[in-house]
């Protein structure tokens, strides 16, 4: 009896199960955007979207276990690369002594042998190489700091000299130059287009130890993207390169626990020597470098819980969660968090913007702009992208707004559905056993079930037609704003204002002037009678044949 | 061109509200999620793309459905046939759900085939993506009374092929 066309489209309905979050549409614009044409449509989830403010580099990725970077110069950045490849590039390093009296070859050697059997590293220490000093045109050594030259650490010493000279060299490529005076290496390379200062800084790279290797991303002749994979040969993670431009580079490295940060730098305000970042002793445990998460965050790990520091070595989050997601999947600027199972988020000032008290919580915007769905003890709700519950977890499902009526969706309690609107308001009381959509029977009304009754409500969440009806017919089926319902057997009309115009009492009424003009024929006990339009029985039903 | 950032944000703001209803009508136009997903990533870009030739705001709607059903039509239509709801799952029983529900859902989807292109689109566009009447008219053009015909004449004809008796006719 009631298996009619709705069930149909209500089991089409709900078994449709795609489920794309608005943020995917939003970066896909965003990249088109951006590169002014449509974007490769097949990089699912992993694409990175990378923010527009910033300077330099935006995204890193790091895999921190395996020493792999990626690091993407976003389409935001092609002026940038486009800088770096039409100039000619010049990179210059230095090398130098911890002192004058005590050669940096020499320390950082027996430095290397120490640590290698240390921690069971077979490959011989790397060597420097040794040639000829020819060429001036680099910044006189006594221009670096004493600062600088006191440090201890042979690995910082050696990053530390790494130097970019702020004045083109016309040095010969690649050329690796020693003072005959002893103590100071110059190596400078002289190149000309983007791939080749890329191998050159391979090449220096690995000078020191660090095995890099670059792979560039071209659209059209400028560098888009660059992917670069580190390795260190002792125990050390390079924790972040950034800043690839023809300025500068910039390290960020852990070595047994310390943190060490350059900027090699052809800055002419210190005479193209580097550029100290900080030199904060960082004993935390890193598990990511800076620029995963965010910028200038790196991920800790202490006592099996998480939180972040920035590069002063502060504790920007307190490492007390279970799990930190990646920043910017659920809502721009916010990571989602759990502690013991139960999700919240953090936002990127570092501050618990929803505290973890939520089974699960959907991506914002999926079911309404701006808000996300939360589970708590299998009860739903929402949560608004200030961190303020707008619907309390109280219902045991709600339905995605807009479905039925725009601004509303369909809640669930206990077997019963209801309405609630936008605004976080209930305004259809869940007591209905089953809700279709608007529209379908009369425009701005919906129809209700309650036990098999059939009412209606309107678009405000009015009980129009209370459900007392066993069957409703569409509107206008019969007469203009006339709908026919059945009620214990019998039928009737009600109109368009949810009034009962003609009493359910007819065993059978039959199409308007089908048998007469103006009016339907009716029929109770098998006397037949007539009714007209307004509803008035112009023939009493008595005669048993008319 | 207007600026690439103003632009995108007036996109995504005439976006935002039909992205539900366009995932919807493209995932019951192919029966597939994942390849609803990836029309609606082209169907995104490419109306991105052209929005400068969008005349007004209020056509967004048929413009982004427009260039949907364009794309099925280019995509499956390679058999010189009209878009057939089925044509780009290679497997119907992707379905994901229960049996029953399943095997209602081929009956209406085997029931739509035979209905007119523009009854069947209406039907999908106002029982399936749940858009209004209003919305419908913007898509398939002509007049809004055109619409509410092609729901009633396709609703009656599903009720035929279903063997769904029309309840007005039940009770006589």
């Amino acid at each position: 009896m009631e298996a009619n066309l709705n069930n149909y489209f209500d089991a089409l309905r709900s078994s449709l199960t795609a489920e794309m979050p608005i943020a995917e549409v939003q970066s896909l614009v965003a990249q088109a955007a951006a590169s002014g044409s449509a974007p490769n449509t097949n990089t699912g989830g992993n694409g990175l979207s990378l923010g527009s403010g910033a300077m330099m580099t935006v995204a890193v990725v790091a895999i921190a276990a395996s020493g792999a970077f990626y690091w993407l110069l976003g389409s935001s950045q092609v002026e940038q690369a486009i800088v770096v490849q039409k100039e000619e590039v010049h990179v210059q390093y230095i090398e130098q002594p911890v002192t004058a009296s005590k050669p940096l070859v020499a320390t950082s050697e027996k430095s290397i042998a120490s640590e290698s059997s240390e921690f069971g590293y077979n490959e011989p220490a790397y060597q420097h190489k040794n040639a000829a000093f020819e060429e001036g045109g680099i910044a006189p050594i006594d221009t670096i700091p004493d600062s600088v030259q006191n440090q201890k650490n042979p690995l910082v010493q050696e990053l530390r000299q790494l130097v970019r000279h702020p004045k083109p060299l016309t040095v010969i490529k690649g050329e690796v130059s020693e003072p005959s005076g002893g103590g100071i290496k110059l190596i400078t390379v002289h190149s000309t287009d983007a791939q080749s200062r890329l191998d050159s800084i391979e090449n220096e790279l690995k000078k020191l130890g660090i095995k890099a290797h670059f792979k560039p991303t071209y659209q059209g002749n400028s560098i888009v993207a660059l992917r670069a994979s580190l390795k260190r040969k002792r125990n050390i993670r390079v924790l972040k390169i950034s800043g690839f431009s023809e300025m500068f580079i910039r390290l960020r490295f852990k070595e047994n626990g310390r943190l060490e940060d350059f900027q090699l730098s052809s800055n002419c305000d210190n005479n193209g020597v580097f550029e100290e970042l900080s030199d904060t002793d960082c004993s935390k445990n890193f598990v990511s470098g800076f620029g995963v998460f965010l910028e200038d965050w790196a991920l800790i790990e202490e006592n099996g819980l998480f939180g972040f520091v920035n590069w002063q070595c502060e504790e920007v989050v307190v490492p007390k969660y279970d799990k930190i997601k990646s920043f910017s999947i659920y809502r721009e600027g916010w990571a989602m968090v759990e502690l013991r199972g139960l999700q919240g988020f953090i936002n990127d000032s570092g501050e618990e913007v929803i505290a973890p008290k939520y089974d699960n919580i959907s991506t914002f915007d999926n079911y309404r702009v701006g808000w996300a769905k939360v589970e708590l003890g299998g009860l739903q709700g929402f949560i608004n992208d200030s961190g303020e519950e707008v619907i309390a977890p109280k219902y045991d499902n709600i339905s995605t707004f807009d479905n039925y009526r725009v601004g509303w969706a369909v809640v669930e309690l206990n077997g019963l559905q209801g309405f609630i609107d936008d605004h976080g308001g209930e305004v259809v009381k869940p007591q209905y056993d089953h809700i279709s959509t608007f529209d379908n029977y009369r425009v701005g009304w919906a129809k209700v079930m309650i036990d098999g009754k059939v009412g209606f409500i309107s678009d405000r969440g009015i009980e129009v037609v209370a459900p007392k009806y066993d069957n409703v017919s569409h509107f206008d089926d019969y007469r203009e704003g006339w709908a026919r319902v059945l009620v214990d057997g019998k039928l009737g009309f009600i109109d368009d204002r949810g009034r009962e115009i003609v009493n359910p009492k007819y065993d059978h009424i039959s199409q308007f002037d089908v048998h007469a003009e103006g009016l339907a024929r009716v029929t109770i006990n098998g006397k037949q009678g007539f009714i007209d339009r307004q509803g008035k029985e112009v023939v009493k039903p008595g005669l048993s044949n008319f | 061109m207007s600026n690439p950032k103003e632009k995108q944000a007036r996109f995504l703001a005439l976006y935002n509200p039909v992205h539900v209803p366009l995932l919807r009508y493209c995932e019951a136009l192919c029966r597939h999620s994942e390849t609803a997903k990836e029309l609606v990533s082209e169907v995104v870009l490419e109306a991105f793309e052209n929005l400068d030739k969008l005349r007004s705001e209020a056509a967004f709607a048929g413009f982004l459905f427009g260039i949907a059903k364009n794309k099925m039509r280019r995509k499956y239509r390679i058999y010189g046939r009209e878009i057939s709801l089925d044509s780009c799952t290679e497997d119907p029983s992707d379905i994901a759900a229960g049996p029953e529900i399943k095997a209602e859902v081929s009956l209406l989807y085997d029931a739509l085939e035979n209905l007119p292109e523009k009854q069947r689109e209406a039907l999908i566009l106002f029982e399936v993506s749940g858009l209004s009447l209003k919305e419908i008219n913007d898509i398939q053009g002509g007049s809004l009374s055109g619409v509410k015909l092609r729901l009633k004449r396709g609703r009656t004809k599903l009720k035929q092929l279903l063997g769904v008796a029309e309840p007005a006719q039940k009770l006589s």
